[in-house]
């Protein structure tokens, strides 16, 4: 029966998204506070930019120094007074980012469907719909599994089990507002579990803009002339 | 896809599953009772730096600072990478997780598994960059071949 139901499943969903608004641009005034086990904590603020035709993801801090942070194809960039102040190689995970997700409509599933995860199984509890993510076989001694919550079709949490099955990592996707169309989470709860300590994160999102036609300069950086 | 196998429909769910999508909203909100406070100051003052602060000796910052210095850029002290946590939660999503999950397991490794992905991805090997550091992860971590 699921031999049936499955393809026809996967092309209901494939042909929602065909039909569904695709965004280009969203920014937004942002704000992380960190708080670490040892008591370390940090506050970070400014606006981001993103546009998914260009795949830069452009930080601009206000607090506490300003400064421009650039994640372009596989360098982050930090940048202040127009000068490189440093360059780090990182993987260009531009497309796994929420912007990008959100706005090519796929945050749902927080992006595993473009992975070597696969769902198993799918079940519904109360008003959420829970998916579990598990990794291909030949990883399962390195990686975990990944249980999705999704709440009126909207991702709400996600927690990371290491390969023994002990939970790591949860987040929690909240407050969302609809903008222009399109939802976008306006808070991210993370909590990091290591050694039994646990790393709080909270990310808000306000003044949300989608798909401006103006202020063209913000959303690309023209980090070619720093290589 | 192979081993693709979807179980559907309500009830199947292992018990006390919803329950693992929690947490201590009470708590997290005390954790961060401090820099609420700066971030209400910050609204007030806008523009103002962390360098501004500490040279006038606002009470705010110095005591938090007293207590556990406030750093915004680096932030945590198992920075990964050198990169920030804010990037690797907000911008780098579940695939940055990961890293510093696997980072904090195993710092050498993973790195170059990262490296490694990195190299994969300008050589066009692989349609996607998550995919392509799963499959490093898996391949390099498992084989030690890099």
């Amino acid at each position: 029966m699921f031999r049936i139901l499955i393809p026809i499943l996967i092309l209901l969903v494939s042909a929602n998204d065909a039909f569904s608004q695709k965004y280009s641009r969203v920014s937004a005034d942002f704000s992380v506070k960190i708080k670490s086990p040892s008591g370390g904590q940090s506050l970070s603020q400014g606006r981001v930019y993103y546009d998914r035709g260009l795949r830069q993801i452009i930080y601009n801090l206000t607090f506490p120094v300003p400064e421009t942070w650039v994640s372009a194809d596989t360098v982050l960039y930090r940048i202040r007074d127009g000068k490189v102040v440093s360059r780090t190689f990182s993987p260009s995970m531009a497309d796994f980012s929420v912007f990008h997700l959100a706005l090519s409509s796929h945050l749902q599933n927080f992006g595993l469907n473009f992975t070597n995860y696969e769902p198993k199984t799918i079940t519904r509890e109360g008003d959420q719909v829970i998916t579990t993510w598990l990794p291909p076989l030949h990883a399962s001694d390195k990686l975990g599994k990944i249980m999705v919550s999704a709440r009126n079709k909207q991702l709400y949490g996600v927690i990371f089990f290491d390969p023994k099955g002990i939970v790591i990592r949860k987040q929690f996707f909240e407050d969302y507002q609809v903008i222009s169309g399109l939802s976008f989470p306006g808070k991210i709860v993370e909590i990091n579990i290591f050694s039994g300590s646990e790393t709080y994160q909270v990310t808000t999102f306000k003044n949300i803009v989608i798909d401006e036609s103006e202020n063209d300069d913000k959303y690309y950086y023209p980090v070619g002339s720093f290589r | 896809m192979a081993g693709f196998l979807i179980a559907i429909g309500a009830g199947t769910a292992s018990a006390g599953q919803g329950e693992l999508f929690s947490y201590d909203a009470a708590a997290i909100e005390n954790q961060m009772a401090q820099l609420d406070q700066l971030e209400a100051y910050l609204l007030d003052n806008p523009g103002t730096t962390l360098s501004q602060m500490t040279s006038e000796g606002n009470p705010l910052v110095v005591s938090v600072g007293e207590s556990y210095g406030i750093n915004g850029l680096t932030l945590l002290d198992d920075k990964t990478l050198g990169i920030p946590g804010f990037i690797w939660g907000c911008c780098l999503n579940w695939v940055g997780i990961l890293v510093v999950y696997l980072v904090g397991k195993d710092p050498q490794q993973t790195k170059q598994a990262i490296f490694g992905c990195i190299v994969g991805s300008l050589l066009g090997i692989g349609t996607s960059i998550a995919a392509q550091l799963t499959g490093a992860l898996s391949g390099m971590l498992g084989g030690g071949t890099f």
